[in-house]
């Protein structure tokens, strides 16, 4: 069984520094579990604690069943992949798969089963025989992957394996290692700084901070509800609207006369800081709803497939998403309104996600 | 509209490698005009060719109308702004903002009038007496382009400014650099390999590829009818996708047909299937425009969801609404928008007009 467990990790460096604030984090057997945050944030000391590479302060890691703090790295049962390419230049796509499991000294008939199922897995089978210099990028790629397959790790760590990849093969990756994982059913905990990247990948993604968990959750909910104002601006681009607003009769009202549906569970007066995502904004050149707000357009981000509008307004500086049939001019006097359930309130003293 | 720059013909040579071959290009007046391409497209050739930093073989360069090819720098009155800001760091931002209008002899008082303008207009006021130490990246590549700007030149001439600002501020600062340039109503020649940049701030994109110009026009434009298969799959995220076939009256590939909306091919044509992700639907109306295959990947990423999928031998990607829920390995179908599609030359790679 390949659970990971973080129970009160906390690693504090010999010059004071905290990477990581008593974190407890289970993840499942089978998971792909995505740590995001931005750098500092503590999450790739956490990997590396899980891995064996650094010695927490306090706290114990669990894999399975077995404590693993105190083992070294390769007595952990785990693969560590830090970034994918690093093949043996002279060795062919087999022989750089199967070298883990000869290292090993695994028997002859086991390393070649394991080998097949990996080039089978990963549409390798025609190029067992080249050199990797014979490959394409993404076809290296899919062979490095295979190199820490067929070594039937408990989990895979994973320390932003795609960063230095140009953006197409990037995404042709990313689709790879979610279809991969999803077959093996091997834990995987992964590291990241890009958030679309974590959305794309993750079954739960840990949002850390500071060396400190601001939310975990599944990819739709960590983006509908996110649980701070920094998991809200961290997460979406552009990002999360952060509306200044006040319960009203019945809304949510913002300067400006901005209209916004209420969450349930917060008093009459009381005062919040809404998130709004920019799909939930419909502009249009006028507007009767009275909870409309006026405005004017700032910029307008023609991308192809939408439309970012920036939209001045007393409620602040607007970002809108729109389809790409809706035109409309810089400098164009225009009126932006909300449309949906109620969006999360944060409490704008603790940053924290409040009302239901 | 008169053109602030006109090259024409430039070709220029380093060593064994050709930068830029016959390169013509016409930047109107006033406007954004954006020279888009990857790296080692000849982009920072080409605008060093126009500032004068770098001679052509062959070709000219006109300035306002006017020959500058044999121009020095100086004469040619352009303002070049890099992506390192490289400020003096011993002096204040007023300083680091004055430094181009020294030589100019103007009394103080006009100096600091001009420098404070340019501030408000870069909402910099604040910053004036701060040295670049004591600045976010973010406001020392707005300290920079005050600089470019301080001296009302003929036309601005940027290099990927905005390459070392994070993404947050990458995203601000264009639409800053749209809102400046529309007060200024100057020509802008700006040069990235970022498709969002050139999407989101030109008038007009030159996309730019092996030292020649594959495309020039409007994003929309570039967007909706690449002119190649190169210009669709450059332009757009994700990647357009492509799907061998032999066009005649169908489309046919490898597990797949549709019909042919109206490409003019004569016989049994090889050809290209562009389709952009959001040109597809996976709650399919027209059986006869689908494609059948089964789900590789699901992705949500907020506002869509991305579903990779297998078709025989090959992946595509569909942009789905972020409510889509699939799993891995399941039968699903995929309605094409036949009015959108593209199809490409399999030899030349030209985009095949419909008839």
């Amino acid at each position: 069984m390949g659970e990971v467990r973080v129970e009160r990790l906390h690693k504090a460096f010999p010059d004071g520094t905290v990477a990581v604030h008593e974190l407890d984090l289970t993840i499942a057997d089978g998971e792909l579990f995505v740590m995001l945050g931005p750098s500092g944030c503590g999450k790739t000391t956490t990997l590396r604690c899980i891995a064996g590479l650094e010695t927490e302060t306090s706290g114990r890691i669990v894999i399975g069943d077995e404590v693993v703090s105190g083992l070294r790295p390769s007595q952990r049962d785990i693969a560590m992949v830090f970034q994918f390419y690093a093949l043996y230049p002279h060795l062919s796509v087999h022989d750089n798969m199967s070298f883990p499991l000869r290292a090993a000294g695994h028997p002859a008939a086991e390393i070649a089963e394991r080998v097949n199922e990996a080039a089978r897995l990963l549409r390798l089978e025609p190029l067992m025989k080249r050199k990797p210099n014979k490959l394409s990028g993404g076809e290296q790629q899919r062979v490095a992957l295979g190199r820490a397959i067929v070594r039937h790790p408990k989990a895979f760590l994973m320390d932003e394996p795609l960063t230095n990849l140009d953006a197409e093969l990037r995404a042709d990756m990313r689709a790879e290692l979610k279809h991969v994982q999803q077959r093996l059913h091997t834990t995987m905990v992964y590291v990241t700084h890009d958030q679309t990247e974590a959305m794309a990948l993750g079954h739960r993604i840990a949002i850390m901070n500071q060396g400190r968990l601001e939310q975990v959750g599944a990819p739709m909910e960590v983006y509908e509800r996110p649980a701070t104002l920094f998991a809200a601006s961290f997460i979406g681009s552009p990002p999360m609207n952060l509306i200044d607003a006040e319960v009203t009769n019945g809304h949510l009202t913002a300067a400006g006369g901005l209209a916004l549906t209420a969450p349930e569970g917060l008093e009459r007066g009381e005062r919040v800081v809404a998130g709004v995502r920019p799909e939930r904004f419909v502009v249009s050149a006028s507007d009767d709803d009275p909870g409309a707000a006026r405005g004017r357009v700032v910029s307008r981000e023609a991308l192809g497939d939408e439309t970012i509008y920036v939209v001045e307004t007393e409620a602040g500086l607007l970002n809108v998403r729109m389809p790409p049939t809706v035109r409309l001019a810089e400098d164009q006097p225009v009126a932006v309104r909300y449309q949906g359930t109620a969006p999360p309130v944060y409490d704008p003293e603790s940053g924290r996600v409040t009302g239901r | 509209m008169s053109s602030t720059i006109v090259t024409t013909g430039i070709g220029k040579s380093f060593g064994d490698v050709q930068a830029l071959r016959d390169l013509d290009l016409d930047v109107p007046e006033g406007a954004f005009f954006v020279l888009l391409g990857p790296s080692g497209a000849g982009k920072t050739t080409t605008l060093r060719v126009i500032a004068g930093l770098e001679k052509p073989d062959y070709g000219t360069v006109h300035l306002t109308g006017i020959d500058a090819t044999e121009a020095t720098p100086a004469e040619r009155d352009l303002a070049m702004v890099f992506q390192s800001y490289a400020l003096y760091p011993k002096q204040t931002a007023a300083d680091n903002i004055a430094s181009p209008l020294r030589a100019r002899r103007l009394s103080k008082a006009d100096v600091d009038e001009r420098v404070l303008q340019v501030a408000r207009l870069l909402h910099i006021e604040h910053l004036l007496q701060r040295k670049p130490g004591q600045m976010s990246g973010g406001e020392q590549q707005r300290v920079a382009l005050g600089r470019a700007l301080v001296r009302e030149p003929r036309a601005f001439l940027m290099d990927e400014p905005l390459t070392n600002l994070d993404l947050k501020l990458r995203v601000e600062m264009r639409t800053e650099l749209t809102r400046i340039h529309r007060s200024l109503g100057r020509t802008f020649l700006y040069v990235t390999n970022d498709q969002v940049e050139a999407m989101s701030m030109a008038d007009q994109v030159a996309v730019l590829h092996n030292g020649a110009i594959q495309q020039v026009g409007p994003p929309t434009e570039i967007y909706d009818r690449p002119a190649n298969r190169w210009v669709g799959t450059f332009v757009g995220w994700p990647r357009m996708n492509l799907l061998p076939c032999t066009a005649n009256g169908q489309l046919s590939g490898n597990g797949w047909q549709l019909p042919n909306p109206g490409f003019a091919v004569d016989g049994d044509r090889p050809a290209l299937l562009g389709v952009r992700a959001e040109d597809m639907s996976l709650d399919v109306r027209d059986e006869s425009a689908a494609l059948a295959g089964t789900v590789y990947a699901v992705e949500p990423l907020g506002d869509r969801t991305l579903v990779d999928i297998e078709i025989a031998d090959q992946r595509i990607v569909v942009k789905a609404p972020p409510t889509a829920s699939l799993r891995i390995g399941e039968s699903v179908r995929a309605s094409v928008d036949l009015d959108r599609v593209h199809l490409f030359d399999a030899d030349g790679e030209a985009a095949i007009p419909r008839r």
